[in-house]
């Protein structure tokens, strides 16, 4: 893989809306985990999902904003290998619970079931 | 009939943007205060915004992209946290200026004070968003709002001079305040671009499952068939206030003085058809701001969303959505104007403007993204010249508003 692919995978990457196996939406790639040194050869580890993962591209200003996980896990790292394709969305092999995504709905839903109409 | 619910969306996305309470009260007072001298801004306008909902509907139909997904992936997580924030204030404005204009309408057909009657609004709203699936939802509020119809009528029977109304499309000044003929100019500009619309309408491409081919074609007369009438019900509040206010000098500030606008050539019956139409036409616009507001979060943080879900199916979404009409309840109990909160959220949507548009503009253009359903020459062209006007909109909004009082004078 060349230097240049392997900057194109990351701003292809970058931003997109992650699915799980099922089609649920559980997450945007926040940042990419790459293994490597300067001079050295680059692996791609994973995707990082989560408010920790933004801190690096959030605004100063607007920190606060970004604070709230909204009931997510703060930091989610997702192997390169639980990637089933990349199309217009990162699509996942498994189950987003199961990889540790989208608690935030999870929580939220055992509110809302409780309404008469959920 | 089938095909005339198919284009529910755009009817919906066009009522939302066009006679809100803020359009109804603003156009009035436009055709009050300069007759038919603004007529062109309405089609100008209309025009604009069919462009842009045609590209992000088309990018939805084609890349199941909604606007604020293209937003977050364009502009970077940076400058989309920045636009995400100042569209929310502009939707969280907007939806309670709608929200008090339920209450104020209900208060014309029921006669029951004004604040018991906001609540009666959310519970309203809250109920038809949470029981309504999205189709239902497009259907009975836009095709409700069409009741508005009843000012064209009414536009029709006052015998408008038409040398005017036609004089009206060419852009010219003739008034003795040249600034308050910019304010009103603008004012109908900008609020025909509020970007709700769009988050709105993109996102309901989605919902309701637009597919390329067959879709594409839905997607452009449901734009220029939605818009259309928008701008033609616009177009006619303008024209009943010019014949009406301008040789009595009234000034119409209140959404009842418009309402009676309609009864003067049609009796009783043409005001009850015009306060339900403004009923359906302002509760359709505070459910797009709502959803609009779920929306943006959903897909800048990549939540799960979808009215076409039952609320359970995406919770933060749904959680969002009412959190959107609880904080527009709690801004209008406090006493403040709806209208000049919906005229606050027309400034404040100068950020978000800009920032919308740009990145729909890129994606429905690139080629990579969108094969070959990417801009053609004509959508480029009138994408470009629009976003220019969008600029300069933005950039004038804020000093006309001070400089004019608020159109006062």
């Amino acid at each position: 893989m060349s230097e240049r692919t392997q900057l194109d995978l990351v701003l292809r990457v970058h931003d997109q809306q992650i699915v799980d196996w099922a089609g649920r939406r559980c997450g945007n790639v926040d940042d990419v985990a790459i293994d490597g040194e300067p001079g050295g050869s680059a692996t791609v580890k994973g995707l990082l999902v989560g408010r920790d993962a933004t801190r690096r591209r959030r605004p100063r200003l607007l920190a606060f904003v970004a604070g709230p996980a909204f009931g997510d896990a703060p930091e989610v790292e997702v192997s390169w290998s639980e990637i089933e394709d990349i199309t217009q969305v990162v699509k996942l092999k498994k189950d987003a619970t199961e990889l540790g995504l989208g608690a935030g709905d999870d929580r939220a839903a055992k509110w809302i079931e409780r309404i008469p109409g959920s | 009939m089938t095909k005339v619910f198919q284009i529910s969306l755009g009817v919906l996305a066009a009522i939302g943007g066009f006679v809100d309470i803020g359009d109804i009260v603003f156009n009035a007072a436009a055709g009050a205060t300069l007759g038919y001298q603004l007529v062109w801004a309405v089609v100008v306008g209309a025009v604009g915004i069919m462009v842009y909902s045609e590209m992000c509907g088309r990018v939805a139909c084609i890349a199941k992209r909604p606007v604020f997904d293209v937003v977050r992936e364009r502009l970077g997580y940076k400058v989309g946290l920045t636009t995400l924030l100042a569209s929310q204030f502009v939707n969280a404005m907007t939806c309670a200026a709608e929200v008090g204009g339920v209450a104020i309408v209900l208060r014309y057909l029921f006669g029951f004070p004004y604040r018991p009657l906001i609540a009666v609004a959310l519970l309203l709203l809250l109920v038809s968003v949470w029981f309504l699936p999205f189709e239902w939802i497009e259907r009975v509020f836009g095709f409700g709002g069409l009741l508005l119809i009843v000012f064209a009528v009414a536009a029709v029977k006052l015998d408008p001079n038409l040398g005017a109304l036609g004089h009206g499309l060419i852009p010219h000044i003739d008034t003795p305040s040249p600034l308050i003929w910019c304010y009103f100019a603008v004012g109908i500009l900008g609020a025909t671009f509020m970007p709700y619309e769009v988050y709105f309408y993109s996102s309901g491409g989605v919902e309701d499952g637009w597919v390329p081919p067959h879709d594409l074609k839905l997607n452009k007369l449901t734009a220029i068939a939605g818009y259309a009438l928008g701008a033609v019900l616009s177009i006619s509040i303008m024209v009943v206030a010019a014949e009406l206010f301008v040789p009595q000098g009234i000034e119409p500030g209140f959404l009842g003085t418009v309402a009676l606008a309609a009864q003067t050539p049609l009796g009783e019956a043409g005001l009850l058809l015009a306060l339900l139409g403004m009923l359906f036409a302002i509760s359709g616009a505070a459910i797009d701001t709502s959803l609009a507001g779920a929306y943006n979060m959903a897909q800048f943080f990549g939540w799960e969303w979808g009215k076409y879900r039952k609320p359970g199916g995406a919770p933060r979404f749904t959680v969002t959505w009412a959190a959107f009409f609880g904080l527009a309840f709690l801004v209008v109990i406090s006493g403040v104007d709806p209208i000049f909160v919906t005229e606050l959220s027309v400034v404040f949507s100068v950020v978000a403007l800009p920032l919308t548009y740009v990145p729909i503009l890129l994606v429905a253009g690139d080629s990579n993204y969108m094969g070959a359903h990417a801009n053609g020459r004509l959508a480029s062209t009138l994408g470009w010249l629009y976003l220019v006007a969008i600029v300069v909109i933005s950039l004038a909004a804020v000093p006309l508003l001070v400089l004019t009082n608020m159109g006062e004078g």
